[in-house]
């Protein structure tokens, strides 16, 4: 696929979400508008994951730093959005650096194990200090603190949800669409490949992963702080495993193409689980049933194949 | 260290356990030429490139590159002022083209910038039409090209090649010899660690031969004594230290 063809796959779904947006019904536009804003948390999971190779189970904690520092900020400081937002992002790239830090110093299966365990450190304290963060029942922000609050005069919420995560989305794979173009996504992505002989080239392969990962916690943080603003609503539940795991299926079933492969992946799990919501637990069965597909079949499907052997170090 | 010599091994020796890989090599490089180094398998060439490189650390010895004690410097922090080399087994980032390679690897290094462009490198290498092909898709002799051509445009002062005609077809090792010779007007100083003996001693200046983990020759490529030693090595397999 040349250039231009891949710039026009990228930006087709998202210019498609912005064409149907005046037909939507109230359902649809409430669940596209969560699909978009995990989405961009699916793309910051794409950079750490399939651009670097670093299978991290601990981003649900860099969104729920995102989402506990625009969420708390609006409580104990301002019910300024804006300023919530920035202190949300912010929360999550302190997080991310401190937990980049401790685990892109190794590699493979130690990576994923040490991310793991600071998710659920940051997991255990939001419990321990219930009268904080409000546990795993979490807190409902005032209306007044919501991104969607400023619009009110003008916009409905959902309207406001749908406008407001569709902009974040379209800058989210902006981003991503120059990164992969830029000279840093071809040395993630070299990172990915061969870490060693990037290294003897003089490159400092160490930096260059934490500046991943980094890139990765914004993103995840972004994603957190508009879950916040937008729904009114932080909680421990968000820090807790299953969303870590999730965006490493989203972006399996997306495909090798990381400019729209998150996006696709994400709305494709997140469409089918609402579909089977039904169903006891559904979305955990989904999740689960579609980990477990995608391990049987990960023989044939060799991007996925290759991907999961490299992140988990059974391949130099 | 006289100002030409660019690298200086001073009793250099690698021990794995009880394994004795490298012993003792003292070693000289001259800026800008291309010395040659044989011996049989097992004989130590490739461990000694890694300690040059920096993959690995001697076990008792000094490495001087330029005047300075480069011993406890990385294989990054080498790279950085100027060494560069390939592996025995070629490794390029498969993800990305051959265009992507070559810029990634682009004055990377601390040395002098040989070459300017992509493309022009691309050409020395015979490979400017597969620029924009994925490194994947490339045969194991454009692979070697390729990371060859890598350690070229990465700034080095130093390169060190590691066996780099295996796996090559007749007419890839021509092009080798062919890049190899353009080098010489270029000031880079090579170590070529290369099985066929011809083809080391038709390209190199000196020739060092290794058995055993030992330097057990040195000298200029067409020497009778050099010829000898390796007789003795190649055809009765004996030490000639022994």
């Amino acid at each position: 696929m040349n250039g231009l063809a891949r710039t026009i796959v990228t930006f087709s779904i998202p210019a498609v979400l912005a064409c149907i947006y005046p037909i939507l019904p109230e359902y649809a536009k409430f669940f596209l508008a969560r699909v978009m804003i995990l989405s961009v948390y699916a793309y910051g999971y794409a950079i750490c994951f399939q651009m670097l190779g670093m299978l991290s189970l601990g981003h649900a904690a860099l969104f729920a730093a995102g989402m506990y520092g625009a969420g708390l900020y609006t409580i104990y400081a301002s019910p300024s959005p804006l300023s919530a937002l920035l202190m949300g992002v912010a929360a999550a790239l302190a997080f991310s650096l401190a937990m980049g830090l401790l685990s892109t110093r190794v590699g493979g299966p130690f990576l994923t194990i040490t991310t793991l365990l600071a998710a659920q450190a940051l997991y255990l304290v939001a419990l321990h200090f219930n009268e904080i963060t409000g546990g795993e029942q979490g807190i409902v922000l005032g209306r007044e603190a919501t991104l969607v609050w400023p619009l009110s005069p003008w916009l409905g919420e959902s309207d406001s949800r749908y406008l407001f995560s569709l902009v974040t989305l379209v800058i989210a794979v902006t981003g991503v669409w120059a990164l992969s173009r830029s000279r840093l996504g071809k040395l993630f992505i070299a990172v990915r490949d061969d870490e060693e002989k990037l290294e003897s080239l003089g490159y400092n392969t160490a930096t260059l992963k934490l500046l991943g990962f980094a890139l990765s916690g914004v993103y995840s943080g972004t994603a957190g702080a508009l879950q916040a603003l937008l729904y009114s609503y932080v909680g421990a539940g968000y820090a807790g495993i299953l969303n870590s795991v999730e965006p490493v299926l989203w972006v399996l079933v997306g495909g090798p193409l990381i400019q729209v492969g998150p996006l696709l992946g994400c709305m494709l799990v997140n469409i089918i689980a609402d579909l089977a919501r039904g169903m006891l637990r559904g979305h955990v069965l989904i999740v689960g049933l579609g980990l477990v597909l995608i391990a049987f079949a990960a023989g044939r499907l060799s991007w996925a194949y290759r991907l999961l052997r490299r992140s988990t170090g059974l391949v130099s | 260290m006289s100002p030409s010599q660019i690298l200086s091994l001073r009793g250099v020796s690698k021990f794995f356990g009880g394994v004795q890989a490298v012993l003792d090599v003292y070693l000289d490089v001259l800026e800008g030429e291309m010395l040659g180094l044989i011996g049989p398998n097992g004989a130590g060439k490739s461990t000694l490139a890694k300690l040059i490189l920096g993959s690995l650390k001697p076990s008792t010895g000094k490495v001087f590159f330029g005047g300075r004690d480069i011993t406890g410097l990385s294989r990054r922090e080498r790279a950085g002022l100027g060494i560069a080399g390939t592996n025995q087994f070629p490794r390029v980032f498969s993800s990305l083209t051959l265009r992507e390679n070559l810029e990634i690897s682009l004055k990377s290094g601390g040395g002098k910038h040989l070459f300017e462009s992509v493309a022009e490198v691309a050409e020395l290498l015979g490979l400017s039409g597969l620029l924009e092909a994925q490194a994947s898709s490339l045969s194991h002799g454009q692979r070697r090209l390729l990371e060859i051509g890598m350690a070229l445009v990465s700034g080095s002062r130093l390169l060190v090649l590691d066996e780099p005609s295996q796996g090559l077809t007749g007419g890839e090792v021509e092009r080798l010899a062919s890049i190899l010779t353009g080098l010489s007007s270029k000031r880079l100083s090579v170590i070529l660690i290369d099985h066929r003996v011809d083809f080391v001693k038709s390209l190199s200046g000196r020739v060092g031969v290794m058995s055993k983990g030992r330097m057990v020759a040195l000298g200029p490529a067409g020497d009778k004594g050099v010829a000898d030693v390796i007789e003795e090595v190649y055809l009765r397999g004996l030490d000639a230290g022994d």
